[in-house]
């Protein structure tokens, strides 16, 4: 895929998955969610799932012409205007460091920043939610500070609990509910994103943001 | 009602999957051998997606607590009630008291990893987000979200009684859509987006040496064991949604195949995608089999998904004919 | 359902599936069904119009039971997915045990002991096309 050039390719014969050319921006992502609110229209289509930039699109059932829907979507894409979704903010307490946060040390060591610092550049902005997927009412955000990027663990931990506040590369995000994970946990919160007898269930959508404010620091 | 008897089985209540929820990170779950799962319930007379136990670990034992009818599909686990031998993929009547045990599957014409317990009505648990699967790691769906444990009970949607006839089977798909290479279970696999990423001899390899499935395999994925896969150059990768049947090759270049309970996104460079038609012949591989993959065309693929639908209509088909005989008797 | 509406259902079930030949007796009556261009390779000595009809199935022993089809179809006497036969000659079975499968199709119709017994033998071979009340098992108290 050239940087001018859209991506399409197939997940089996299940489901499609579009790439937006060019770096990866809010803007790019707004039309990511405009595109994805036009093919839910479409017939073959049971839900079109925003990524980082990206979109998926589960089908009901494969089209016998797959050009067709290719060509469908490029269309929709070049038409894509930035949806401005009028969405909330939402504010996360975090506890930093102490036994929620057993990777503090390593973003430290990392970028060599102290502790103050790192919670300093962590809770400063305000997170838009790109995109849901991972696991149930796991959001994706952006807008993380790239001072404080650390690379993903090379061995990932068994199980992080839900509520763990952590950084893999340059993106941060808070864990839904406990499993594995190779991100780097710095903190936590008692927040709940997903609620299945809710409606909806998710906490959050694409369009809210994040702010974590700082409960506090354990040294 | 049956009452569980065993411990640590791993079994979970699956139907045919949850659909609409990836917009909220929910997977789909859902049965790792649907074909199996719909055949019991048609043995039935159930909806095709009604509500099973599918059963990974044997032995396996329930107690039927009152009269019910009953089916076992998928892995032949030399099932018996009581001391009845039964067959495979056939519906039995079970009278109170009569318990149902799953021995450890045999192997014969075809080794397979899980067998699915259908019940008359399906497994009568409530409907979590448009479905009765399980989702492990939300914690919800199925039997409170969880795996079934020694003395769990779960209620049969129609108990009582058998009102169709009984001691009918179906021939598995297993061997009425065989496919197979060099005696190892194959699955046809369409390329995805990072394919051309990897080397030549990484693709011809993917394609021609046999995979092994090893232990660390479950319902999330299956990490399978073979030569090493390179990329000609890193991929760095956003993340973006997958689907049950996905290739991924993290750093090490040993493949994981994502399962039913994968997550609905990931940040994984993908090789191909297993086709939504074969993914049932991978979930029926046992730990330490090996496994082939075939290259598909799209329209190959699409008309395996046709020939799938094909045979479970034709059981539908024939096991209603059947029992309008029989009625007429 | 009267015989007709039956015959016709019997014969829209045929078309369905593999089987070539369908034969039926009862104590009053016997009826062939004969898929087109298939042959049975038999001489049609009953058709002259005469009334008699073939013998009744052969009486069991004393002690011993004959298990008849209870539907039309392929007679199996392993399972399609395992190695051995399903009920041996000697072997000791259980009431409501599988002895024989009658596959149709994708069917497999199984032919269960009425009670606990002892397999004598079977009758017919494996492959056999049969139809309702065709002998295929002989039990033994």
């Amino acid at each position: 895929m050239s940087l001018e050039e859209a991506g399409f390719s197939v997940l089996g014969t299940t489901a499609v998955l579009f790439e937006a050319p060019g770096p990866m921006t809010l803007a790019a992502q707004r039309r990511i969610w405009a595109l994805a609110r036009e093919a839910e229209t479409w017939l073959e289509v049971r839900e079109a799932v925003p990524g980082m930039n990206n979109l998926m699109l589960s089908l009901k059932q494969p089209p016998r012409r797959l050009e067709a829907l290719q060509e469908r979507l490029r269309a929709a894409w070049a038409a894509a205007e930035p949806l401005e979704l009028e969405g909330r903010v939402i504010e996360l307490p975090v506890v930093y460091g102490g036994a929620g946060g057993p990777h503090m040390a390593d973003v430290a060591a990392h970028t060599g920043f102290g502790l103050d610092e790192i919670v300093e550049r962590h809770s400063a902005p305000l997170y838009p939610v790109y995109a849901l997927g991972s696991h149930p009412g796991y959001c994706y955000l952006g807008g993380m500070d790239p001072r404080i990027a650390t690379p993903r663990r090379k061995v990932p931990v068994l199980s992080i609990p839900g509520g763990a506040v952590s950084i893999g590369g340059a993106q941060t995000g808070v864990s839904a509910s406990a499993g594995p994970s190779g991100w780097n946990t710095i903190g936590s919160t008692d927040m709940g994103f997903f609620d299945p007898m809710r409606d909806p269930p998710a906490l959050l959508q694409p369009g809210d943001s994040i702010r974590f404010r700082v409960e506090r620091v354990i040294r | 009602m049956i009452e569980i008897l065993s411990s640590s089985a791993l079994a979970t209540v699956q139907d045919l999957g949850r659909e609409g929820g990836l917009r909220w990170g929910v997977g789909t779950s859902g049965a790792m051998d649907p074909l199996a799962l719909a055949a019991g319930n048609l043995l039935l007379g159930n909806e095709e997606s009604a509500a099973a136990i599918e059963i990974p670990v044997f032995p396996f034992r329930v107690r039927f607590a009152e009269d019910c009818a009953f089916a076992v599909a998928g892995a032949d686990c030399a099932a018996t009630l009581d001391t009845r031998p039964l067959m495979p993929w056939s519906t039995y009547e079970a009278r109170a008291g009569q318990v149902l045990s799953l021995g450890v599957p045999q192997g014969g014409a075809w080794r397979a990893a899980r067998a699915y317990l259908c019940l008359a009505g399906g497994v009568d648990v409530p409907v979590v987000l448009n479905s009765r699967s399980t989702q492990l790691r939300g914690a919800f769906g199925g039997l409170d979200g969880r795996a079934l444990r020694k003395g769990d009970t779960l209620r049969a949607g129609t108990p009582g009684r058998a009102t169709r006839a009984t001691g009918i089977g179906l021939v598995p798909p297993a061997l009425v859509l065989p496919l197979q290479r060099d005696g190892c279970a194959a699955m046809r696999v369409l390329p995805a987006a990072e394919y051309e990423g990897y080397t030549a001899a990484s693709r011809e390899a993917f394609w021609s040496t046999p995979w092994k499935v090893t232990p660390q395999s479950d319902r999330y994925g299956y990490r399978l064991a073979g030569v090493a896969l390179e990329p000609i150059a890193a991929m760095e990768m956003r993340s973006h949604g997958i689907v049950p049947g996905v290739i991924q090759v993290p750093p090490g270049g040993q493949p994981i195949v994502q399962m039913r309970d994968a997550q609905p996104s990931g940040g994984y460079p993908k090789l191909g995608t297993v086709i939504e038609a074969d993914l049932w012949r991978l979930g029926q591989a046992p730990i330490g089999s090996q496994v082939r993959f075939i290259r598909a065309t799209w329209d190959e693929a699409v008309a395996a998904l046709a020939e799938v639908r094909a045979w479970l209509d034709e059981s539908g088909r024939l096991l209603d004919l059947h029992q309008g005989l029989r009625q007429a008797s | 359902m009267d015989a007709l509406e039956r015959f016709r259902q019997l014969a829209a079930w045929l078309a369905e599936t593999d089987i070539a030949l369908l034969e039926l007796r009862g104590p009053q009556f016997l009826l062939r069904l004969l898929r087109d261009g298939a042959t049975d390779g038999r001489t049609d000595g009953w058709t002259d119009g005469s009334t008699d009809l073939e013998p009744a199935p052969a009486q069991p022993q004393p002690g011993t039971t004959i298990v008849a089809a209870s539907t039309v179809g392929i007679v199996r006497h392993r399972h399609p997915l395992r190695d051995g036969p399903l009920a041996p000659p000697g072997a000791r079975v259980e009431r409501g045990q599988a002895l024989v499968l009658l596959q149709i199709g994708q069917l497999l119709v199984q032919v269960s002991a009425p009670r606990d017994a002892t397999v004598a033998g079977l009758l017919g071979q494996d492959g056999d096309a049969v139809g309702y009340g065709a002998p295929l098992i002989e039990l033994r108290d």
